[in-house]
Parts: structure tokens; sequence; C-alpha cells
């Protein structure tokens, strides 16, 4: 069958004037981006406004960094609220209209960029300092080789909270593999507590016990992603590890490990019953560490009480992602002086202002030059695993297809699915996604 | 002396008795005239359900995802896709059922509060209102609001807890509950509205059809079997095709209380479309768009038909 291309704006147009025959004929544009080629080593120009499509939870550190750069620069960033829980989908509605934000942050997994086409949509930052500094250059912000993304940080870490007390009453150890993990579940519930807490009705945390914390092993230099990636690895390998994590769930909820209400209970919830001692673990990532913070009494009585650690099918691998939040792309607009202005916020980010953005932020840098600061508590705990040498990145940010997945892991936590049905569903995602991604 | 009148003459001075002596060009300037005051209706036809229609349509049979700025005519791919992929039988399925029992909830207790509520006094006025006020609610408002009462451990089940102690049943969280809940909770939302309707249709009833029946001896049940449910048939076909056609259209209730979980168990098509969506897949995402579209067709015209055909019959 011959197939005819044209740009986004032309055929919606068309679309809306005719059904078939505007499909044979019409030519656009290259979908609301521009070419023109922006000098980044050029001075950038002064009194220019940029927009900025930010989530809407950024936190101080990341608003002051906005304003300390107006300050610098004599430039000004206009906000652009999107609201955080559902912004990929808010930010492909607004792109697909060929809407476009001279600055965006976004997530920096090679997957979700490709969803936004960003190597003919955004800016190559290659040429910018940050570049050869940053610790997460070749996993995330790239595509084949060109850097489109600054991720200043947060990084996310998958990990295990754990209440120590609760575990010091069944007289176990944080566990850091499966088989460890089985042996405390067996050992806590003879305590009345319940071992695991699952946050199924959030469908995320569904994703982080099977997937996100489980394939740690499996995902060094991100082998499993990228093999599932280019079809060589099938997620549904009944004896691959993705079916071994998922029928991992299935032993726990048969063995009653998981609380009564893991298919309701909101990550909220889950948090509050590890801090309340009422759960011994919940797996979730180190973003969530101020909300347990917000649950205890004082600092120091939840750093007393609760550590987070790693997890994976056996040796214990720690797992982390880049975030949207502190990743920031200069999509091509055609207006040089504000793509330029946004590549300068990015340079000045990632170079005069970074240090301060880090002692503000509290976290572990993900670019060499700055000095991380003095974490303690769970945050000690979250940049120890960041920065040992196993970690990995999580074995999600390659995977086509990989939305999918949390309503997939939904479906065995509560029993409507086996580990093989569900692992091949998410590969029939998985070749939909892939099959998708064909130029 | 005899006027002999010609039958030709008769008739045209008959008729010109009864007929308005209106010249047939001005007449034909009056209708002409009015038809402007159709043009801001058509223009909203067109511009918002219309257009987006057709652009719907034309966009379901084609490449159109974020991976590329191109997008290209794939025939039907995208449907073929979606159908292996198990999403649009599964979802079609959840959908038609949700749609059955919201549209059974609704038009059941609306007909209840309606016979309870007929008679225009004061007291029920303000039933009327109270009963009305879930309808102004945000239906993601109305749906947070019952998530709480659902939860497992929520005010629902812990009076349900004074008869059964440690009731916790998950509503929420079992698959075939959880539908039902969605579905009821789209009912309880949207029942004030179709009250409304019902009353006014029970008033439009002529009493002396009812008196009659008092006299000759029709009880309660009778009278409202026999003369008002027949009578109240414009009503029905009003009320049952609103109810389940916009029950297709449900998205914002699910999202508020199961994100289409638990599982996909309440997966209805727009949350589909949202999924597909959501990973840059807009072709399919308009596909499924234009399924829903094809499924209010094929069930409200026979619906419809079927529905008028009755009240002819009433």
């Amino acid at each position: 069958m011959s197939r005819h291309h044209w740009g986004r704006a032309g055929v919606i147009t068309a679309a809306v004037g005719s059904l078939t025959l505007a499909l044979a004929g019409c030519s656009g544009g290259d979908g609301g981006g521009g070419d023109a080629a922006v000098d980044l080593s050029s001075p950038a120009p002064t009194g220019v406004t940029i927009t900025l499509w930010h989530a809407s939870n950024d936190p101080d550190a990341l608003l002051n960094l906005y304003k300390a750069y107006e300050k610098e620069s004599g430039n000004t960033i206009k906000l652009v609220d999107i609201p955080s829980d559902t912004a990929p989908t808010v930010v492909q509605t607004k792109w697909a209209t060929g809407e476009r934000p001279d600055l965006l942050e976004y997530n920096p997994s090679p997957q979700d960029m490709a969803q936004l086409n960003m190597s003919e949509n955004m800016l190559d930052l290659s040429s910018l300092e940050f570049v050869g500094d940053s610790a997460l250059s070749g996993v995330a912000g790239t595509i084949d080789g060109k850097t489109y993304g600054a991720i200043l940080g947060p990084v996310s870490v998958y990990g295990m909270y754990y209440n120590k007390d609760v575990l010091a009453k069944a007289g176990v150890d944080a566990p850091t593999n499966e088989e460890t993990l089985k042996a405390a579940c067996t050992a806590i519930k003879g305590t009345g507590v319940t071992p695991i807490s699952m946050a199924g009705g959030s469908e995320w945390p569904a994703m982080m016990l099977p997937g996100f914390t489980y394939m740690g092993d499996f995902n060094a230099d991100n082998a499993y992603g990228e093999g599932v990636a280019s079809g060589e690895t099938k997620v549904n390998d009944a004896s691959g590890p993705l079916v071994a994590g998922l029928q991992m769930v299935t032993d726990l909820k048969d063995a009653g490990c998981f609380n009564k209400d893991a298919a309701t209970q909101t990550f909220e919830q889950a948090e509050k019953a590890v801090s309340d001692g009422t759960a011994a673990f919940t797996f979730l990532p180190s973003d969530q560490i101020p909300d347990f913070y917000k649950n205890g009494a004082s600092t120091d009585a939840v750093d007393a009480s609760i550590g987070f650690g790693a997890f994976s099918a056996v040796k214990g691998v720690p797992s982390y992602g880049p975030n949207a939040q502190g990743s920031f792309f200069v999509p091509k607009t055609g207006d040089t002086d504000k793509e330029r202005v946004a590549a300068d916020f990015i340079d000045w980010a990632t170079t005069d202002g970074y240090q301060q953005f880090v002692d503000d932020a509290q976290i572990v840098p993900t670019l060499n030059t700055a000095d991380a600061s003095s974490l303690s508590g769970l945050y000690a705990d979250a940049a120890k695993l960041l920065q040992s040498d196993d970690a990995v990145i999580g074995f999600n940010s390659s995977i086509p297809g990989f939305g999918n997945f949390g309503g997939l892991a939904v479906k065995v936590l509560v029993g409507q699915s086996t580990a093989q049905d569900a692992a091949d569903s998410f590969q029939t995602f998985v070749d939909q996604a892939i099959d998708a991604q064909k130029k | 002396m005899v006027t002999v009148t010609s039958p030709t003459r008769h008739r045209a001075a008959t008729e010109g008795a009864s007929t308005p002596p209106v010249a047939g060009g001005r007449r034909g300037g009056t209708a002409r005239r009015w038809w402007w005051f159709a043009i801001p209706a058509v223009a909203l036809t067109i511009v918002f359900f219309a257009l987006p229609f057709l652009a719907n349509a034309a966009l379901s049979f084609t490449r159109w995802t974020g991976f590329s700025n191109t997008i290209s005519f794939n025939g039907l791919d995208n449907f073929i896709s979606l159908f292996r992929l198990g999403i649009l039988g599964h979802a079609t399925v959840v959908t038609v059922i949700y749609a059955v029992i919201s549209m059974i909830a609704q038009n059941v207790v609306a007909l209840s509060l309606a016979k309870a509520l007929q008679n225009t006094n004061r007291i029920n006025s303000v039933f009327r209102s109270i009963y009305f006020i879930p309808v102004l609610f945000s239906p993601l408002a109305a749906g947070y609001i019952w998530a709480a009462l659902l939860d497992p451990a929520g005010p629902i089940n812990q009076a349900i807890g004074f008869v059964i102690p440690g009731f916790d049943f998950p509503w929420l969280g079992n698959e075939v509950s959880a539908l039902i809940m969605v579905g009821l909770i789209d009912g309880w939302k949207m029942s004030g509205l179709v009250t409304l309707v019902y009353i006014a249709g029970l008033n439009s009833i002529n009493r002396s059809v009812v008196e009659a029946s008092v006299l000759d001896g029709a009880g309660g049940w009778r009278r409202f079997r026999s003369i008002e449910v027949p009578l109240l048939a414009p009503a029905f076909t009003f009320n049952i095709v609103v109810t389940l056609i916009g029950a297709f259209s449900a998205l914002d209730i699910i999202f508020a209380t199961t994100k289409g979980g638990p599982g996909d168990a309440t997966k209805v098509l727009n949350v589909a479309v949202y999924s597909q969506y959501g990973q840059g897949l807009y072709g399919t995402s308009s596909a499924l768009s234009f399924m829903i579209a094809l499924l209010v067709i094929v069930i409200a015209i026979p619906l419809i038909w079927w529905l008028r055909r009755r009240e002819v019959h009433a």
C-alpha cells in the first residue's frame, strides 16, 4: 500500500475539511517547529520573555532557580503550570495541536523523549558545557549520542521503605531480594503486622515491586530495556525475569503478605501504614521521602524508625530513574532569540547556578561539577544507593509501551491475571509501541 | 332571479374564506426570514459536532503518533491493532455494562422519586431540590466523595460493621463490585435530573383519566401499571436514551474512583482512549473515539425507533 506523508497541522486541518481526499497530497511544515539554526556559542539576548511548561508541583528550589536566572540574565521566564499528576498527557495534548513552549520540563527517559519525537523537535544541546559533566550521559536526555535534555535532578531511586521497629520485633533484617523478602514476610506475619503495604489504588506503585526494583539485577548498562526495545528480548519470556517478578507478586499475595486493601489503597495510605508501624514495608521511589518526614513526629523520630533500602531479584541492586522535575529541553519554535535564551537558561542552570540549586534542593547532584550537600536520614540512604557502583538505570526507561505495565501489575496484584498472562498482554503492547515508532 | 354560480368560482370563494389573505410570495419571504434564527444552532452543530466528528473519523484511519512528525493513511490498522490488543472488545463490553447499570439505576430511582414527589407542595419542592443537588456536583468531586465513602475503612463499611463486625469489603477493589459501584455512582449523580422529567410527565397525564380509573375501582398499582406507565412513554423515551447514551461518555467518575481498575475491570472506552493517547498513539486513540460514536449511533437509533413505536402504541 502506498503511504502518503504530511505535516500534522496540514493533515489535521485537511481531516476537518474532508474525510479521505484530504489524505492524498497535502504537505505542511514540520509539526510546528522551526529549522532555523541557532548559534549556541553566540551571546544570549536580554530582555526576552520565554515560556516554560513546568510541573505544577515544582519545589521551591526550582522556582528559586528560575528567579535567579531572571535576575542574572535580564530575561523573563513566564511559567505555565502543567498539572503534575497528568503532566505527560497534558503536554502531549498541547504538543499534538502544535503548541510549543520555549522551554519544557519533561521526563528525559528515552521512551518519554521518543513520544515527543525529540530528535527532530528539540534543540541539540550537545555543545553546552554541562554535557561532559553529567552522570546520566548516555542513559537519559540523549538520543543517538546527541544531548537534548539537561537533567539537574533530583533522580528517583527505586527501593523499599521499612519500619525498623517492626523488623526488630520480628527479628529480621531489611530484605534485599526475593528469598529474604519471603522469609521476612513469614516472620512478620507472626507478629500480627501487615508485611507489605501495596498501593494498587494509585496503580503506579504496583509496578515498583515486580518491575522497578526486582528487575535491577537484569538491567546493567540498560541491557534488558534496550533488548526489549530492539525486539530481541521478550517481556513474556516464560523463563524471563519479568514473568518471575510478577510471579513473585502472586506468591506473596497467596502467602498473605499484602494488606487486604491492596487493590484500593493509595500510596499515601501505604506510606502512613509503614510510618505508623501497621505495615513493615512498602515499595516506592525516593521522591516520597518528604511524605515520611511529614508523617513523623520529628525528623529524628523518622530517622530512627524508617529506613530506605535497595531490593532486586537476587543481588539487591538499586535502580534509579531521572525525573521530569528538574529536566529541561528546548523545543524548536523557529524564534531564534527565544531558543537562544532557553538554551542560555540551561547553560546557566547547569554551571553558575547549579551549586546553589543542589544546596537548596538537598539532592545528590547529577553533574560532577557540584558538591553533594550534607544529606542525612532517608535522603542519605537514597544517596548511598544512587552512588553505589552497581546502581542501574530503571528497566523501564527504554521499553516501548511501558505505560501499560501499571494496569497489568495491578491485575496480577488483585488476582485478575496470572503472571504469564499479564506478561503476554504487556508484550502485545510493547509490539504495538515498537511498530508505532517505526519511521 | 336566479343567479348561477360556476363551480370553479364557488370553490375559489370557499378557499378564499378559509385561507389567510396572504400573497404566496410574501408568505415565502416570511418563512425565509425565520431561517436566520437557525444559524447559531446550525453553526454550533457544525463547529462542535460535525467537524470534530468528521476529523475524528478521518484520523481514525491514520498512523498518527507522537513518535513522528508525519501522519499517514493506514487503513484499518488502528482498529485491527486495538482488536488484537483486546482493548476494543473488553472496553466495549465494560462500557455497555456500565451504561446499562447506570441507566437502570437512574430510571428506577428517578421514577420512584417522581411518584413520591409528584404533587407540587412546599415539602416536595424542598426534596426535589435536595435530590437535584448531586446533578450540580462536579463528576470528579462526586467520584472522590464516593471513593472515600466506599473505602474499606470508610463510613459505609463502618456502618455495616455495626451489624457485621469486622466488615471491610473493598467495594472498588473487587472487579465485579467496582463496575457496579461506578455505574451506581453515575446513576446517583444524574437521577435528580431524570426525576424532574418523570414528574413533568406524570403531571401532564390527564387527571380525568386517572379519576375515571379510580371510579372503576383501579388500585394504586393498577393505575400506575395500566395508565401512568403507558402514558409516560415519551418521558421513558427521553430518559432511557439520554441516560444510556450519556453513560457511554463516562470518564470523570471512573477516573476519580477506580482509574479504570482494579486491573481493567472498569476500563470503559474513554479510559482506554485516554490510555492510548497518553502513550502518544493518537491514531489508535482516535479510532477508539470513533468506535464510541459508532456505538452510540448503533444503539441509539434502534432504541429511539423502538421507544417511539411504544409511544404510538401507548
